[in-house]
């Protein structure tokens, strides 16, 4: 509970900034603040407190989940340097930043279906505005709105979901639900009386199938994804970032909340939609990327595969995904923010960053080269980095539930995953038409002292992180 | 001394070379890997001849999956580590001479995949197997990618794709086989699980046949793609024709091992029922590519390439041994390992010469060179005879154990496979008549013999070819009771 | 026996090693001294070896115990896999004594003939070294105790021979010779080699004595014992230069003449005789394979021989005899003459090596002319050797008492009891190799000189070390029958007698076809009678009429032009295997490789990149879309789960 109020601080904070004038002394602050949030989280290790009988509960699995995104978030701040600077009002950015923060923390500390719901819009409300905060920029107008139209409708969804749920269990809270669910299948065998469920049990299903609805879209999955692309691709970069890190680590907590707190026992009901969710997003999400020439739009066809391996972990259901989520949320968006950062860096006012901006950056810059060759090849799997474990952890528990096609498939998509992830590596390091091969010293270097120091802090924790992830994983997923 | 030395010092050694930015660097990695060769020497008279994996160290890496970083050597890993360990300073050195641009990059890759190699052919966990797999194959696709030929990119590239969609089969299986044991060892609540070698051979052998066949096919394709086995080879030729030399003796010397050791180690006694159905067919193949690729091989025009089919030739007739499940069979595979590994980086060494000279491995333009340059005419002359399995050369040895051994399981098989005894006669002769025989042209005319440090390794490569063949007794001994145990394993539950 | 004798391969080895690496740096004179002396010493010791087991046959024979003469001498274990176990040691017994005996005699005596013959060769040290090289193996080969030793030297004789034959590399004819002779003795190789596996299957061993004594036990014509005798018997082809294998030897005739007589006649080409008589057992218990051994043998004798009829080349011709002659040797062993086969290579490396080496001699006097055609009248200038060649060409005639006559003899004598036509093929054989030698020799050393002004004043005799040798060889070709001479003249046959220890397994199980005296005599005398007929007529036509071959570009009628061809052997097999070989090669590569197994590969990278090329056009980018598509995903799940 500290960490909303930390949070809720900052972003107060954040708008005072802009009248007391120390708007340049806000990043320290808030960067404190992160670390102050995180400081709780820890602290409150195994405390598993309730607030607002059931509201919120900050069990260990809301507190690691908070941890990521406030880790994440602080990683953020640090490469969003220029977004900043550049940026007129920017102390508004903080706070609708900050706000969405709150809201994600919210999503992964919910024990009640009404504070999913406002998590759910605390989160998202401020990412429209972001989305749009380069006002200039066509592109960032039309995402905002795409995101925003989009939104709307799959909030929909879940508030209808929820209805319907509450309509069949009477309550919003899901250790009520969950005591339910816990019977059901002993209703099914007609053990136990429960004379309305036999008809109200389309209430049952049409409930779980829409807020699986809202929350696919969330995550971005097939065949709720097609908001993603475009709005990545239009928002700003570090937007973008937020949004592919933390917005999904978010939003994946969520679901995996609801449906083990809630939906384990009733599998039936919603195990083969997943499945197949699952299969397309990956596929989709995979082979689309393939053709992509601008990496923004790639990476946001990357972010829609992801989803799809995580929702692989939530469909297995055992005692590994919580596990399993938890860490490839976060190997996921350390790479993520990783590739982000490198990007923000090359984009020069506006134009696309398409694969010829990478060419021959080895030379130009090996550093950089060096944390995006990491960052590539932790996305696409590449052991002993942070996200091979992760995909590895995710199959195996997959496997051990019997979901044999659907890894070998996922398998697939991975391998799809690295050829685009590799041609960036190899733009990166093969001679080009721009940079012809041998006349290293004429080409324009990019200086690394050229880069901020808040990038280069990112650059190197991305790097360390994705290989100390990748070689101690059991640091984190014995947490779970 | 213990074998997590032997992975680690190479793999400290790289990152020292990658911060040398000066030429300085190649003497470096070379003293580096000259360290490492001694230490595995070192480790060769620690060793005691018996079936265990010694020099063991086992420590738990990720507890709550029964994960274990657990490496040690058993007779086989022994002989492929010492391989590794001899090539990698011979490699070195064949690059002392030859234009490299950063060379500090180039040798730290080549030292982290030294250490790669050696995790591969000791780890005793599977998930450790694994990461090493893979961990091998990203630095010889930056080597490639880095210092190849032209359209390097597309092939390396494939080449790439192609073995990881293979290792990520295997993984698939692994992780099946798994899922199936039940780890007596740290039973610490909620996990039951571990990676153990000997629980996933326990694990393995009791799963249905269905399950074993499709694990021996996804983790026979990893490895035949590896190797590579017909048909999953094509990747090959143009990847050993694309790479610096170096990279391809790496490539043809070491990795190309992985394959055949995968085969011994994880493959005969994970799924010896899936073996029994299915090994036959794995035979067949191996055949049909010994004969494919040594009939290609004949017409040739580059010899790097008719190099890299001749390697398929001969790697065919290795695993075809090896699933022969004879002792005969399997002695002769590690054999032959070592040497093909020695022969062909000495033919890859000979192609780098030639082409260091006249710029071209065109057979057709060169001939002649036997006349002003002896030394190297001589040299390669005998590692071709290696190569052609001549008695008292190393080649010998594993080919008649494998023939041998395939004999044993089929005498025609044997006798098709035999043919690649005439085949590789005909288009090893042919070429080192028209490559090194004849007049003088005006592209050979210049050739000039061996450098000291070519003369060293051409040298050592000599040595090794005879003193193999003339005496392999240490060797087999080495590797006699590993083998026997895994044949052991791979019994057919009828005759147990 | 004394272990000192395991040496005997070792002088040469060292000889090879000492030349091969600081040859450059010796003077012509010290190479030589090397070179010849190793062998030497090797000849030493083998007839120390020789003594030792004469000495033991005699002791058993005063005495009257049976013994087998034959001493192991283990030097250590080469390769041993499993059950599987071959040891590097030597076997000394009668048989591989009179192999040594040979190989070192021989050998010795074409090492010093070399000494003059190559002394211009730039390469002389070179030479020196392969040629002790090849003794070392060949010694190995007759040596080894076991199959797989004796592989080794058979694949080591084949090496030194493509070296050999090669030796001057910048010629590309020459090198092709060298490359056909060692893919052809590979071929046949690898018969050997699966015969070794299977002797190793069905015996669990390859050491003669285990193999030979488990071999008792067994059946005749047993399906097994035929095919290991068979595959065996591919590998004699091979190196024996047997139908269908032969063509390789005749071409051999590029390398240097020493190299001739030495490899290509006198001893490497008998390997395959050592093998078959040294796995007598085997055979015997095969009579199958002894058919085929003999019928083989029997028509590559005739074949060759018809060609030997017409060729102009002086070693060519002399090759085709030694192949017609090495036919006769599988025609003794295939008729169960084991020792009339090794007779016949003793006398045969005599008469033969010293027909190369007198034709070496000429053709040194010629300044490397080889075509008869442009020979004639040498003896006047070229004294010895014109008498030497004479009685090695009358030695190979079989005429009495000449060596030749004694072993030739004993063959068909054999193969009369054992199936007369083979014997009247036989004569007809010997009739044909009489005519060609001595058309051969009248038309090199008879009539007047037919070559070029300047080639006639430098006609001489050859210098003392190449006309020494000849002289040895020539009073061995005449008296080297005494080691052999049939009861029926009173003799007694020694080399039956000192052999018997390894046949007399052989020899007990063939029921042994006794002739009277008197057939054996009529025999005798028909064989010799035609053989001076025949060379009656040669001297008519060549000395007499003084006829000429025909020129190369003169009318001939297709029969003789087919057989002056060799049958056109060389491209049927060129058409029948070579041609078609390169032709898969090449059509596999552009076909099967890139256009099907590599496209498949890339189709599904291309498949990939096409896939992703269409399902990116759902990415529309209107919003009404995407809202539609979401409806309709969430409609299909409702009728999924509710309906």
């Amino acid at each position: 509970m500290k960490i909303l109020y930390i949070l809720s601080g900052l972003g107060v904070i954040a708008m005072l900034a802009e009248i007391f004038k120390f708007k340049k002394f806000l990043l320290p602050i808030v960067l404190v603040g992160l670390l102050g949030a995180i400081a709780c989280a820890i602290k409150d290790w195994n405390t598993d407190i309730h607030y607002y009988n059931n509201m919120l509960t900050f069990n260990n699995y809301a507190l690691l989940f908070t941890c990521v995104i406030c880790g994440t978030a602080f990683l953020w701040f640090m490469m969003s340097g220029n977004f900043f600077k550049e940026e007129s009002n920017r102390t508004d950015h903080y706070a609708l930043i900050l706000f969405a923060l709150i809201g994600a923390v919210i999503l992964v500390s919910y024990s009640n279906m009404v504070m999913l719901f406002l998590g759910i819009e605390i989160l998202s409300i401020p990412l429209y505005v972001l989305a749009g905060s380069r006002k200039d920029d066509l592109s960032s107008n039309e995402a905002a709105l795409k995101y925003f139209l989009m939104g709307a409708v799959a909030s929909g969804f879940l508030l209808f979901g929820i209805a319907l749920l509450y309509g069949f269990f009477g309550t919003f809270d899901l250790h009520e639900i969950q005591r339910v669910t816990g019977v059901m299948e002993e209703w099914k065998n007609g053990r136990m009386g429960f004379p309305s469920f036999e008809h109200s049990s389309v209430l049952f299903y049409g409930g779980i199938i829409f807020m699986l609805v809202g929350l696919s879209f969330k995550v971005s999955s097939v065949p709720f994804h097609f908001w993603a692309p475009d709005v990545y691709q239009g928002a700003p970069t570090q937007v973008t970032a937020f949004m592919a890190s933390i917005v999904k680590t978010a939003a994946f907590a969520a679901f995996l909340r609801l449906f083990m707190m809630c939906f384990a026992g009733a599998e039936s009901a919603w195990g083969n939609i997943i499945w197949i969710m699952s299969a397309l997003t990956i596929l989709i999400g995979n082979i689309t990327a393939v053709y992509q020439s601008n990496v923004k739009r790639m990476l946001a066809y990357s972010s829609i595969s992801h989803a799809g391996y995580m929702l692989l972990a939530i469909l297995s259901m055992n005692e590994h995904s919580a596990g399993s989520v938890l860490y490839y949320a976060a190997a996921y968006s350390v790479s993520t923010i990783g590739a982000f950062a490198i990007l923000s860096i090359l984009e020069k006012d506006g134009e696309a960053i398409t694969f010829d901006s990478f060419a021959g950056l080895g030379k130009r810059n090996p550093l950089l080269a060096f944390a995006m060759t990491i960052a590539m090849l932790s996305l696409s799997g590449i052991p002993p980095l942070a996200g091979f474990f992760g995909k590895y952890y995710i199959f195996t528990s997959a496997l051990q539930s019997g979901f044999l096609w659907l890894v070998l498939i996922a398998v697939l998509g991975s391998l799809i995953g690295v050829y685009y992830y590799f041609r960036v590596i190899i733009k990166m390091y093969s001679p080009s038409p721009t940079l012809p091969e041998g006349k290293g010293e004429d080409v324009q270097l990019l200086p690394f002292w050229e880069v901020g120091w808040g990038l280069k802090f990112v650059l190197v924790a991305t790097i360390l992180l994705s290989l100390l992830l990748g070689i101690f994983p059991d640091a984190v997923i014995r947490l779970l | 001394m213990n074998t997590a030395v032997l992975i680690g010092f190479p793999l400290l050694a790289s990152l020292l070379v990658l911060f040398i930015k000066s030429e300085q660097a190649k003497r470096i990695a070379f003293a580096f890997s000259i360290i490492q060769l001694a230490l595995t020497v070192y480790a060769l008279t620690k060793f005691k001849i018996n079936a265990e994996p010694q020099m063991m160290v086992d420590l738990v890496w990720i507890k709550s999956l029964g994960i274990h970083f657990k490496v040690a050597m058993d007779g086989i890993s022994l002989l492929l580590v010492l391989l590794t360990n001899v090539l990698v300073p011979l490699i070195i050195l064949s690059s002392f001479n030859r234009e490299i641009k950063n060379r500090n990059s180039f040798y730290f890759l080549i030292l982290l995949m030294q250490s790669a190699l050696v995790g591969v052919f000791t780890a005793q966990d599977g998930f450790l197997f694994y990461i090493f797999w893979e961990m091998a194959l990203i630095p010889i696709w930056f080597i490639c990618l880095l210092w190849g030929g032209e359209n390097r990119a597309r092939i390396t590239f494939k080449f790439f794709v192609y073995t990881l969609a293979g290792s990520l089969l295997m993984l698939v299986g692994l992780i099946y086989v798994y899922l199936q044991t039940d780890d007596v060892t740290l039973g610490h609540v909620g996990v039951l699980r571990t990676f153990d070698i000997q629980a996933l051979y326990t694990a393995g052998a009791n799963l249905s046949l269905a399950e074993q066949t499709w694990i021996f096919w996804a983790m026979f394709i990893a490895f035949a793609i590896k190797m590579p086995v017909f048909p999953f080879h094509t990747w090959q030729p143009d990847t050993y024709v694309v790479a610096p030399t170096q990279g391809t003796m790496l490539l043809s010397g070491i990795m190309l091992k992985m394959g055949t050791y995968g085969l011994i180690r994880w493959l005969l006694p994970l799924v010896p029922t899936g073996v029994e159905q299915w090994g036959n067919a794995a035979m067949i193949l191996s055949i049909i590519g010994i004969l494919y690729a040594s009939i290609i091989a004949i017409m040739q025009k580059d010899f790097k390439r008719l190099i890299a089919y001749s390697s398929i030739a001969h790697v065919g007739l290795i695993s075809a041994g090896i699933f022969s499940l004879t002792t005969q069979g399997i002695q002769g595979g590690i054999m032959q390992m070592l040497a093909h590994g020695i022969n062909v980086v000495g033919l890859f060494f000979a192609a780098d010469v030639l082409f260091n000279r006249t710029k071209t491995n065109e057979i057709a333009q060169l001939g002649g060179i036997r006349n002003i340059a002896p030394g190297f005419a001589t040299a390669f002359m005998i590692v071709l005879l290696g190569s052609v399995a001549l008695p008292l050369t190393n080649g010998f040895v594993g080919e008649f154990l494998l023939l041998n051994g395939i004999y044993q399981y089929d005498a025609w098989m044997a006798a098709f496979a035999g043919l690649t005894v005439i085949l590789g006669a005909v288009y090893m002769l042919r070429s080192y008549q028209r490559t090194m025989l004849g007049e003088t042209n005006s592209l050979t005319s210049s050739f000039t013999d061996l450098s000291a440090n070519e003369k060293i390794v051409f040298g050592t490569i000599v040595i090794l070819i005879i003193a193999m063949g003339v005496y392999p007794k240490p060797l087999l001994d080495i590797a006699e009771p590993a083998v026997m145990r895994i044949t052991e394993l791979i019994q057919p539950m009828e005759q147990l | 026996m004394n272990s000192i004798v395991a040496l005997i391969p070792v002088f040469p080895l060292l000889g090879f090693l000492v030349i091969a690496l600081f040859g450059k740096k010796l003077s012509k004179g010290l190479v030589s001294v090397i070179g010849c002396g190793t062998v030497l010493a090797s000849l030493v010791l083998s007839i120390y070896a020789f003594s030792r087991i004469l000495g033991d046959l005699g002791v058993a024979n005063a005495f009257n115990v049976g013994t087998d003469a034959s001493y192991t001498i283990p030097l250590f274990n080469w390769i041993h896999a499993g059950n599987f176990n071959a040891d590097f040691s030597f076997l000394i017994d009668p048989l591989s004594v009179i192999f040594l005996l040979i190989i070192t005699g021989v050998g010795f005596l074409i090492h010093v003939y070399s000494i003059g013959y190559m002394h211009d060769d730039p390469a002389f040290a070179r030479f020196f070294s392969y040629l002790n090289l090849f003794i070392f193996f060949m010694l190995l080969l007759v040596l080894g105790d076991n199959y797989l030793t004796m592989f080794v030297g058979w694949e080591g004789v084949g090496l030194c021979s493509y070296l050999l034959i090669g030796f001057w590399f910048k010629n590309t004819e020459y090198n092709k010779a060298a490359n056909k002779a060692f893919i052809m003795n590979r071929i046949g190789d690898l018969g050997f080699l699966l015969g070794i596996i299977l002797i190793f299957i069905t015996f669990g061993s390859i050491k003669y004595t285990e193999v030979f004594d488990t071999a008792g036990s067994f059946q005749s014509n047993q399906a097994v014992m035929i095919t290991i005798t068979l595959l065996l018997f591919i590998g004699a082809t091979g190196k024996s230069a047997q139908i269908p294998l032969y063509t390789w030897l005749p071409d051999a005739m590029a390398g240097p003449t020493p190299v001739s007589a030495l490899i290509h006649a006198a001893t490497m080409v008998t390997a395959g005789i050592y093998m078959i008589a040294r796995s007598n057992i085997l055979y015997t218990l095969a009579p199958i394979s002894m058919d085929i051994v003999a019928g083989v043998g029997l028509f590559t004798a005739i074949y060759a021989a018809t060609i030997g009829l017409f060729q102009n080349d002086i070693k060519k011709v002399l090759a085709y005899s030694t192949v017609s002659q090495l036919g006769y040797m599988f025609l003794a062993l295939g008729v169960g003459a084991y020792t009339g086969a090794v007779f016949h290579v003793m006398t045969h490396a005599f008469f033969k090596a010293l027909l190369f080496l007198a034709a070496g001699s000429v053709i040194h006097a010629m300044s490397g002319e080889q075509d008869i055609r442009k020979m004639g009248g040498l003896k006047k200038s070229l004294r010895i050797t014109f008498l030497t060649f004479m009685l090695g060409t009358i030695a190979i005639s079989g005429i009495f008492p000449f060596s030749g006559f004694f072993s030739k003899d004993e063959i068909l004598g054999h193969a009369f009891t054992y199936n007369k036509f083979f014997w009247l093929m036989g004569v007809l054989g010997s009739v044909m190799t009489a005519f060609y030698m001595f058309r051969l020799f009248y038309l090199t050393f008879f009539g007047k000189f037919r070559g070029t002004k300047e080639q006639e004043h430098h006609l001489h005799e050859s210098p003392k070390t190449m006309t020494i040798p000849l002289i040895i060889l020539a009073v061995l070709s005449v008296i080297g029958g005494i080691f052999g001479i049939p009861e029926v003249m009173g003799g007694k046959h020694f080399l039956k007698e000192f052999l018997e220890p390894v046949f007399s397994a052989s020899d007990f199980k063939m029921l042994p076809k006794e002739m009277s005296h008197a057939t054996e005599i009529i025999l005798m005398a028909v064989a010799v009678l035609a053989a001076i007929i025949s060379i009656y007529s040669a001297y008519y036509l060549f000395v007499k009429k003084g006829n000429l071959p025909p020129a190369d570009n003169a009318p001939i009628n297709p029969v003789q032009k087919t057989i002056y061809n060799k049958y056109y052997a060389d491209e049927f097999y060129a058409k029948l295997f070579m041609k078609p070989t390169d032709w898969l090669s090449d059509k596999l590569h552009r076909f099967v490789e890139i256009k099907f197994i590599d496209r498949a590969v890339n189709f599904v990278g291309e498949g990939v990149t096409w896939t992703s090329a269409q399902v990116r056009l759902i990415q529309t980018g209107h919003i009404g879309f995407y809202i539609f598509a979401m409806v309709i995903g969430v409609i299909l799940i409702l009728l999924y789960k509710l309906i």
